[in-house]
């Protein structure tokens, strides 16, 4: 393989692999882990949908 | 009685389903054929800026949406304006639409998973696919009789959607967590199967070695937008009905993005797969990779079976994973599609899942018996065409203009601003409003143009209406007619 499709690789895995990657880390390390699931009584959602059509 | 609606039961779940929706059998016959017509490995420049500028700044929009308002993609429009509820009808039709083949595929990969015991499909393929499995006939006109194992293949797929979707989230959230990493581990063992056969470098490059003149080329550009649109599951409310289900307090930026890497990354692991297996054939067959190159059904169903008849060895075990991976990868995509539709159904009539879930199921299904036909094959062409290219275009064209004019991003952007990890600013504004529009709007007339000047495959004109403008313009009629029905806002069954 020429080396131009080395290069390719290489930028394809830091921009998909490096960015996963990075954003996983910042998901999981969050101080506040929002949307963790916790909230899952129903109640969260009333807030803002009153209302109806 | 009214039906509580669920919430995903962890964010892992909620992030599977949405790489499940997204990850779909495009990924692996659509991606590397386009990447390699494309400029090769210069196509992953367009690829990064369109992903960058259009799909993660959609996902976040879809996901902002359905989980500002709570509610899945039609009513989440009629939360903004009645009149706009039709265009999340219209999304969910399309998505609908799209599941109708959707599931036949499918159901030819069930037959073909039997197939593989013995590696049943010959010495030819091509003429077993055609002649001896779909009994293909003469013309698009020619409908001939119903193919019984396809329907029943059929039947097999809607019964298993019918089942993943039955308790919504609760049920869906489990089984993408088999559906999604299962395809992953066997696309693994397909790329290092692939790497370690002769000649596998040979297609490497032909998939990665750029041609930076190509990136002068604007229908490279358009590709790559095109490619990215189709590949994540946006435009047919799917990502609108499943953020919906997300709890108050989720992040949602960071989600999009997790989401849309993760396509990105199978499909980029997908052409190491397809074209160090086609660096193979080549090598075996004594041709070059552009000669064995192939997409779409022709590359899963003539195509690797061919490469899996050369196999040195276990060659109806890697046939078994290989379709094995195509089902896997197919059955969550395609669960995401009926349930944005279902979702949407509840979220207006509050009828109890199971009937709507029925309903639309054995509908669905109905409408699939054409392509189970003699002539299915040529009705699935057309209808893919039409819905792929022009229906899922104009949801995202409309959906950008309701959204970025009408509603205003700014709304959206302070609500997923306000509990996630990454923060939004003005560029995504710039993104919803004017890139993704334009580059939609400029793929609309583009193809549009293409066909005047060129009848689709050569297809007679009515069938082209039939198919195609006639069942889009029908679609849009009934989604309006379906808006226009009282929804049973707060009462009880």
């Amino acid at each position: 393989m020429p080396i131009s499709a080395w290069v390719m690789l290489v930028f394809m895995i830091v921009f998909v692999f490096g960015g996963l990657g990075a954003c996983i880390y910042k998901a999981v390390t969050a101080k506040h882990p929002v949307g963790s699931g916790d909230s899952t009584d129903g109640s969260c959602c009333a807030e803002e949908n009153e209302g109806g059509v | 009685m009214q039906e509580k609606r669920g919430f995903w039961g962890s964010r892992v779940s909620f992030i599977m389903a949405v790489v499940g929706s997204a990850v779909g059998l495009g990924n692996v016959w659509r991606f590397p054929y386009i990447c390699y017509e494309n400029g090769g490995g210069a196509f992953l420049i367009p690829f990064v800026v369109a992903m960058l500028t259009a799909g993660i700044p959609l996902m976040i929009l879809e996901f902002g949406l359905g989980h500002k308002m709570g509610l899945a993609a039609p009513m989440a429009f009629a939360e903004i304006r009645k009149k706009y509820e039709w265009l999340g009808w219209f999304a969910v039709l399309v998505g609908l639409m799209v599941m109708t083949y959707y599931g036949v595929i499918m159901g030819w990969c069930f037959r073909y998973l039997a197939y593989s015991i013995n590696l049943q499909w010959g010495a030819d393929p091509a003429t077993f696919f055609n002649q001896d499995f779909l009994h293909l006939s003469s013309g698009i006109g020619d409908l001939g009789g119903i193919v019984w194992y396809i329907l029943l293949g059929l039947f097999l797929c809607w019964a298993c959607v019918f089942f993943c979707i039955i308790k919504g989230v609760d049920s869906v959230g489990k089984v993408v967590m088999l559906t999604v990493p299962v395809p992953v581990a066997i696309l693994v063992i397909f790329i290092i199967r692939g790497v370690t056969l002769p000649g596998a470098v040979d297609g490497l490059a032909y998939y990665l070695t750029p041609d930076f003149s190509k990136l002068l080329e604007p229908k490279v550009w358009l590709a790559a937008y095109g490619q990215v649109f189709f590949s994540l599951s946006i435009g047919f409310g799917v990502m609108i009905a499943y953020a919906s289900f997300l709890p108050r307090d989720s992040d949602i930026t960071n989600n999009a993005v997790i989401s849309s890497l993760s396509d990105a990354g199978i499909s980029f692991m997908s052409g190491f797969a397809v074209f160090s297996a086609l660096g193979y054939l080549a090598h075996t067959t004594g041709g070059s990779v552009s000669n064995v190159l192939n997409h779409g059904p022709g590359l899963a169903f003539v195509t690797f079976p061919t490469i899996i008849n050369n196999l040195p060895f276990w060659a109806s075990a890697f046939g078994l994973l290989f379709f094995m991976l195509l089902l896997t990868l197919g059955i969550d995509s395609a669960f995401s599609l009926v349930e944005a539709g279902v979702a949407g159904a509840i979220d207006k009539w509050k009828t109890p899942r199971v009937i709507v879930n029925g309903i639309v199921s054995f509908a669905a299904f109905i409408i699939g018996v054409i392509y189970t036909t003699n002539a299915g094959l040529y009705w699935l062409d057309i209808i893919d065409y039409y819905f792929t290219s022009y229906g899922l275009a104009l949801v995202g064209i409309l959906e950008c203009i309701v959204l970025g004019y009408v509603y205003g991003t700014r709304r959206i952007r302070e609500h997923v601003n306000k509990t996630s990890d990454f923060k939004i600013g003005i560029w995504w504004d710039i993104c919803i409003k004017y890139i993704t529009p334009a580059m939609l709007i400029w793929m609309f007339i583009q193809t549009a143009r293409e066909l005047i000047s060129n009848p689709y495959s050569g297809y007679p004109a009515w069938a082209q209406c039939v198919g195609g403008w006639g069942l889009l313009i029908f679609m849009i009629v009934f989604a309006i007619v379906l808006s226009l029905f009282k929804s049973r806002d707060g009462k009880e069954i």
